[in-house]
């Protein structure tokens, strides 16, 4: 690892206040902590491995390791993948959240190809836990959840019940800021990685 | 006929069989994985659906993703192209179990050839001539002895669980058949935890030659000639041409009628590559056979003007060949190099990143099959083909000279490609007299043949045909 390589760092909470708009004292308390302890024990880990970009949860905080463009290896496609994972699709092929768009939203992508259905209760502004399933996709009659990866509020839902899904397409969009739903007017094209 | 195909696979056969999905006037839906979004086939697709993550074992290799896909996508048929899931009779079984054609064998039939040694027992039965070996397992010192001078020296013994080399020997001679058996129980054990041991005749300096053949579910079937792939580097094909050199035209004949014969017999079904091996006397032992297309087919193509990939499609459609064996007519001479993203510098490393530059050749018999354009990202997940250059010519010096010509045109900038090895194998006298055998890459080394042609044409290295090889790496029988 050679100095230029500088990892640029992306730390978001975990939305366990909900309702927040600004960092609480506690959170920065929090952050300021984790920036001191965790943080350069990361960097060291990270400056060691091969790894292009690492996210770690502790806390209730996530936090995001992606390497400078100086320090990229000379291997291209990490770029490319990079640049795919951000580009129009908003399908990053994850089940929830680093295809984040801006602060607090998230999406809930399909792990299947399939149909969708998604789960009786689930509406726009409806809260939702981390963990809770928010729908499913019927691969020839195996279901595989979606699951919220996070306590959000639903600010989109992005399928209908009965549509063929891909994998990684966007099924549900959740908002971690709490804020409302007013936020989904966004199309899902707008979606762009905040890192 | 088909309505919709979902083709299950990625790279330059993609586009191959979306080529042929089009001229038939069939909807095409192009299966990928995340790594593969901005392909050629992708963006030329009637429909995409992505079925998974880059790892192959969750996408090419998910049976349920690619067969959902089809379902969802509203296809008929799925096209698995080669590798990944082509040869899966469970795929086959489960495909049709969703009311969907797997395009290729019916299952039943992949199932009947899936055992290579029942599939040489079930040829062998029906003409073909297999590679003589021991009589079923070795018994004691004395009944190896017996089974060895019975199938004659030299002999390769071979562990029945085998695989990778482990438990395998060449002997020369009863002396070296004794010494040998016990190392070879113990690393058979240890290796697998069975000591059983067969013996095999060892070929020296053999041939890959392979015949094409189309057989309709009707019982019709032809030949479509032979081709040759005996230039491999460590049992991995990289030039395939027809006519084969090695045989005289009756010889050829006779093998590809044998072959057509036995496939018939058998039962198989739709297009299917039957691979033999030649020894240095022009005798040919079958070794098994490919129920896919395969990635030399259109040097066949060149030679016939059949589009095999077409006749796979109608014939699993159900139509009747519709041709004779008189009505084919096999012209001139082709010759397929595999334009790899290898390194031939550093042991034909692998690489991927983006291609920056590219440019396909062109003229009179030259073909370009690939999925490459200026700006492709080669992904690092999977294998390093990026195109394949087919040129054809009235006969093997006219192919060979658009070959060289076609070389030189070709430009492939961002990343480095084995080029080099086929101008220097266009150069080499045991390519240009016709006497490559597939051993004899590994046998001198690839970097010691790139540092023997020079790069040059002037200085071309010289192979003799008949040197005699150490112990094999994997031995005799096993084709790329």
């Amino acid at each position: 690892m050679t100095d230029d390589r500088q990892p640029s760092i992306d730390a978001h909470g975990e939305g366990r206040s909900e309702g927040r708009a600004t960092t609480s004292a506690a959170d920065q308390r929090e952050l300021s902590r984790v920036a001191t302890e965790l943080l350069p024990a990361l960097i060291a880990r990270f400056g060691e491995g091969q790894l292009g970009e690492l996210e770690i949860r502790r806390d209730g905080w996530r936090i995001r390791l992606r390497r400078g463009d100086a320090g990229v290896p000379a291997v291209s496609t990490e770029d490319a993948r990079s640049r795919r994972a951000t580009s129009a699709r908003p399908s990053a092929g994850r089940g929830e959240g680093p295809s984040a768009g801006e602060r607090g939203r998230v999406s809930v992508t399909s792990m299947a190809v399939g149909y969708f259905q998604p789960a009786k209760t689930l509406q726009v502004g409806q809260r939702v836990r981390s963990g809770d399933v928010l729908g499913q996709v019927d691969m020839l009659g195996v279901r595989h959840d979606a699951v919220a990866g996070s306590d959000a509020i639903v600010s989109r839902v992005l399928a209908e019940a009965g549509q063929a899904v891909e994998y990684g397409q966007e099924l549900v969009r959740l908002d971690r800021s709490g804020s409302s739903s007013e936020r989904s007017a966004g199309s899902p094209d707008s979606a762009r990685q905040a890192v | 006929m088909f309505e919709r195909i979902l083709i299950a696979n990625r790279g330059e056969i993609a586009l191959r069989v979306l080529r042929s999905c089009r001229r038939l006037g069939i909807g095409a839906v192009v299966a990928y994985s995340e790594a593969d979004r901005d392909s050629r086939a992708v963006s030329l697709a009637d429909e995409a659906i992505c079925i998974g993550p880059p790892e192959a074992r969750r996408s090419y290799l998910s049976a349920a993703s690619i067969i959902s896909a089809a379902v969802v996508t509203g296809c008929d048929a799925i096209h698995p192209g080669y590798g990944f899931l082509s040869e899966d009779a469970a795929f086959a079984e489960m495909t049709r179990a969703h009311g969907i054609t797997l395009i290729g064998p019916p299952a039943d039939v992949l199932e009947r050839f899936a055992s290579k040694a029942g599939t040489r027992r079930l040829l062998g039965g029906h003409g073909l001539p297999t590679i003589p070996g021991s009589a079923g397992m070795l018994g004691d010192d004395r009944h190896a002895l017996a089974e060895a001078e019975r199938v004659g020296y030299p002999l390769l013994i071979k562990p029945s669980a085998g695989g990778g080399g482990r438990g395998m020997r060449l002997v020369r001679s009863p002396r070296e058949l004794e010494q040998a058996l016990t190392m070879c129980r113990s690393e058979a054990r240890a290796a697998f935890g069975d000591d059983s041991l067969y013996l095999e005749r060892w070929l020296e300096a053999s041939r890959h030659v392979e015949v094409q053949v189309i057989v309709d579910r009707y019982g019709n079937g032809v030949h479509v000639g032979e081709r040759d792939c005996s230039v491999q580097r460590r049992h991995q094909k990289m030039v395939e041409e027809a006519p084969t050199p090695a045989l005289s035209e009756v010889r050829r004949l006779e093998l590809a009628e044998k072959a057509v014969r036995a496939a018939v017999a058998a039962g198989y079904e739709n297009v299917g590559t039957l691979e033999f091996l030649v020894d240095h006397n022009g005798d040919f032992f079958f070794i098994e056979i490919n129920c896919r297309i395969q990635v030399e087919h259109p040097v066949t193509e060149m030679l016939s003007g059949i589009d095999l990939v077409a006749e796979q499609i109608r014939i699993a459609a159900g139509e009747p060949l519709g041709y004779s064996q008189a009505e084919i007519q096999l012209r001139g001479h082709a010759i397929e190099f595999r334009i790899n993203a290898e390194d031939p510098e550093h042991d034909f490393r692998p690489q991927s990143g983006q291609v920056s530059g590219f440019l396909a050749p062109g003229g009179p018999g030259v073909r370009f099959d690939s999925h490459l354009f200026a700006g492709y990202e080669v992904p690092p997940y999977y294998d390093s083909l990026l195109g394949k250059l087919i040129v054809w010519g009235p006969d093997r010096m006219a192919a060979v000279e658009r070959a060289r010509v076609a070389l030189d045109e070709l430009i492939v900038e961002g990343m480095r490609t084995n080029v080099s090895f086929h101008q220097a194998l266009l150069h080499d006298e045991s390519f240009l007299g016709g006497r490559f055998t597939t051993n004899m890459l590994d046998r001198i080394g690839s970097a010691a043949f790139l540092a023997g042609s020079g790069s040059s044409a002037a200085a071309p290295p010289t192979v003799p045909a008949a040197e005699v090889s150490p112990l094999p790496v994997v031995g005799a029988g096993v084709g790329a």
